[in-house]
């Protein structure tokens, strides 16, 4: 028999581990006969635990919880919650346990160390290789370091795959036969993604994906916390007294969500949450919805962006699939049915969708799950950094992956001999407003301006992870596989939200900055030419054409110093043609020379 | 970089201009089940895969692939039919009027204003869908003169057809243009 490929969902707030068996998948219970395993961590003296175990175990306030929302984050973007956070040594960030320090890869390590340790329960064998799930919109830092914490806990991780791609692999993998385009509506614990697949003759294909890593349930539950706080009459932080005890706070928010979605009104109660003190507060669906409504118009938002994306009208989707365990909070469930024009389907368990999905992608990859093969995208554009800070987007989002793309560089003055390249992912026009993967040298031959060349090739493999290679064109012809600079820990998702939201809206502005900035690149070149030339050849001139020529170039100084595009674009091209006599005359100098 | 490989023998079809989305796409699915790394192929396999199914899918790059594999250069700049050029007028006006819109919209400070805005935005989408709906008739159009190419000698019709690339390319590239700014006028 085949080596064993076990399938993960590792979410923020619970984890499943599966694998094909006799041509099914099938998840695989702990000793309690449970399949959920609560995404939490206790470094303790006496040694660490995870799951149940931890939750058994941990003293009040203790547990390391939604490690993976902290997952790629660097220090001073993270968002606070639960544990202390405190800065890594390689600028991320980590839990301040008792037993020190603890960084999101290694509690996600110790999680995954677990789950490996309950298929080799139910299989009773070793495992060692793994299809982890992400969700769609992680970036290149939190899929590296998810892969990062599979190898710490001794799986060789074979794919990793998108959490709505998984459930939609769950969902069609008894509808073989059909062609059909599907929406997932994946909202977890910690993370919302919306994908839409199309499914024809065993191929599940992405058209679009999109999301926030920063909204989820979690989210939900602290609406709910602020509702018993505004009921009790507490002030804003009184719960988050150290004394408060935050896991059975947490966990009763969790409660009421769940009973909410069949219940109108539900009481949420915690006696002696501070040890003296105790907390019976009712909580009506009403108030709730009220509560989620920025949380679902920001949903709505990303919807209808994939919508466009993958170039369909609502009424060409032919199912909505619900995934994540708050799915089934009516509220958005009637968000979903609102932008999709379609009752959603909650055929599929909402928990365990996903880690169905992720092991039949990893019987796909053992060879055993044969009908099916999936094609996935990358769900942000990737580009690098040109002359003037722009975003030159090299591979755009949505684009199937594997994929590579290849762009050639030179150098700009004589004799260069490294170029610095920045590699970036996010969708604006402006390099500053995407995030920084991080940077590359490249090495010249000494040589004369524009004749050392160096083509690059940027590949994301078949887990979205980024690889850059580079080949000296004119000189040895040899690949040379180039080290990143990692800027792997550089990711702040509010902003990314924020750069995917502005995107659109920021289109105009950044038009703008584009006109002027390559006006202004123009202007650059232009202006110590024409001083040149003028000295060189100004007196065949005629006079006024000399006039037009300073006129012009005064035009364009003044423009600089302004902001406004069109001005500086105007002024710039009345410079060029003021100038094109002048070119011309030089051009015939020179034949004249020869 | 130069095109090496014939993107029709990637998917394992003729070198036929005349080609239904649904053909490709079941050539390309078929090439997908034995190129893809997880189907036993490799990444640099089904790169080439997707290549040439990205190429092909478009009128413009497949008319410039074919072509080329005639040994055909195309030249990039070149005058447009006045027919195509004249388009751009009205394309532009909408692309112009979707910015302003999602910029009032943005900076709007009163409810009632922003309102305004979607409403006209609404109002502008559908333009805007009928303004793609006639780039997609002029393509279709366009599209219809391949099937007599492909009967042709490619170097007697080189020069209508690399006009014909040109005009393509713009159509293809407004439509797509017009495609985002569909998703701005919809204020999102």
């Amino acid at each position: 028999m085949a080596e064993p490929v076990i399938g993960i969902d590792l979410g923020t707030t619970y984890s499943a581990v599966g694998i094909v068996e006799a041509g099914f998948p099938i998840l695989l219970a702990d000793e309690g006969g449970e399949r959920l395993t609560p995404s939490v961590v206790w470094f303790g003296s006496e040694g660490v635990k995870a799951g149940r175990a931890a939750l058994r175990e941990a003293p009040a306030g203790r547990l390391v919880r939604s490690a993976k929302r902290q997952m790629g984050v660097r220090f001073g973007e993270h968002v606070e919650g639960g544990l202390p956070l405190v800065g890594d040594t390689h600028g991320g960030v980590a839990f301040q346990t008792l037993e020190g320090p603890r960084t999101p890869v290694e509690v996600s390590s110790v999680l995954l160390g677990e789950l490996k340790r309950i298929a080799e329960y139910r299989l009773e064998r070793e495992v060692r290789k793994a299809v982890i799930t992400v969700p769609a919109y992680f970036n290149n830092a939190q899929r590296e370091s998810t892969k990062q914490a599979g190898e710490e806990a001794g799986l060789e991780v074979l794919r990793l795959v998108a959490e709505p791609t998984a459930a939609a692999l769950a969902y069609g993998m008894n509808k073989l036969g059909e062609s059909a385009r599907v929406a997932v509506f994946d909202l977890g614990g910690g993370t919302f993604d919306v994908s839409i697949l199309e499914l024809r003759d065993g191929i599940f294909e992405v058209l679009a994906t999109g999301g926030d890593t920063r909204l989820g349930g979690d989210d939900i539950d602290a609406v709910i916390l602020d509702l018993v706080k505004q009921g009790a009459g507490m002030s804003g932080s009184a719960l988050e007294d150290p004394e408060a005890d935050g896991d059975r706070l947490i966990q009763e928010a969790e409660r009421v969500k769940r009973e909410l979605s069949t219940k109108d009104h539900v009481v949420f109660r915690v006696p002696f949450y501070d040890g003296a003190q105790s907390l019976e507060v009712e909580v009506s669906r009403v108030d709730l919805e009220r509560g989620v409504e920025p949380l679902l118009s920001r949903m709505e938002r990303i919807c209808r962006e994939v919508l466009v994306d993958a170039g369909m009208e609502p009424d060409e989707v032919g199912a909505v699939v619900m995934v994540g365990g708050s799915s089934r909070v009516p509220a958005v469930q009637k968000l979903a049915e609102a932008v999709f024009q379609r009752e959603p389907d909650c055929s599929q368990h909402p928990d365990e969708a996903v880690a169905l999905g992720a092991s039949i992608q990893a019987g796909i990859i053992a060879g055993t799950w044969r009908e099916v093969l999936l094609l996935d995208v990358t769900p942000l554009s990737l580009g690098i950094e040109t002359l003037g800070g722009l975003m030159n987007v090299l591979i755009p989002r949505n684009t199937t992956i594997p994929c590579k793309v290849g762009e050639m560089f030179t150098n700009a003055r004589d004799g260069q001999d490294s170029m610095r390249v920045r590699v970036l992912q996010g969708e604006r026009e402006l390099a500053r407003d995407n995030w920084e993967l991080g940077k590359f040298d490249l090495s010249f031959r000494s040589a004369p301006r524009g004749k050392a060349r160096v083509g690059v090739q940027l590949s994301l493999d078949e887990n979205g992870i980024l690889e850059v290679l580079a080949r000296d064109v004119e000189g040895t012809g040899e690949d040379v596989i180039v080290r990143i600079e990692s800027a792997a820990v550089d990711v702040n998702e509010e902003a990314v939200e924020q750069m995917v939201e502005e995107s659109v809206e920021h289109a105009f502005e950044d038009m703008n900055a584009r006109v002027f900035t390559e006006a202004q690149l123009k202007a650059e070149e232009l202006l110590p030419a024409v001083r040149v030339a003028l000295v060189e050849i100004g007196s065949i001139l005629s006079e006024e054409e000399q006039e037009e020529i300073r006129l012009a170039e005064r035009a364009v100084e003044h423009a600089l110093t302004g902001s406004e595009a069109n001005v500086l674009k105007r002024a710039v091209e009345r410079l060029d043609q003021a100038t094109e006599a002048l070119a011309a005359r030089l051009v015939e100098k020179a034949i004249k020379e020869v | 970089m130069v095109t090496s490989s014939d993107h029709f023998e990637v998917l394992g079809m003729e070198r036929k201009l005349d080609l239904s989305p649904e053909t490709l796409r079941a050539h390309y699915d078929g090439r997908c089940q034995e190129a893809h790394p997880d189907a036993g192929g490799t990444a640099k396999g089904f790169d080439a895969v997707a290549e040439a199914y990205k190429a092909l899918s478009s009128p413009a790059r497949r008319l410039r692939h074919w072509l080329e594999l005639f040994g055909i250069r195309v030249v990039e700049d070149g005058s447009l039919p006045p027919a195509v050029e004249e388009r751009f007028g009205p394309v532009n006006a909408l692309l112009q009027k979707a910015s302003e819109i999602a910029e009032r919209h943005r900076e709007a400070r009163s409810t009632l204003v922003r309102s305004l805005a979607e409403a006209e935005g609404i109002s502008l989408q559908g333009r805007i869908v009928e303004a793609r709906g006639e780039l997609e008739n002029a393509i279709t159009a366009m599209v219809s003169g391949f099937k007599r190419f492909d009967e042709s000698d490619p170097h007697e019709i080189r020069e209508e057809a690399m006009e014909l690339v040109r005009s393509l390319s713009f159509l293809e590239r407004w439509e797509a243009q017009l495609r985002a700014a569909w998703a701005q006028a919809g204020c999102w």
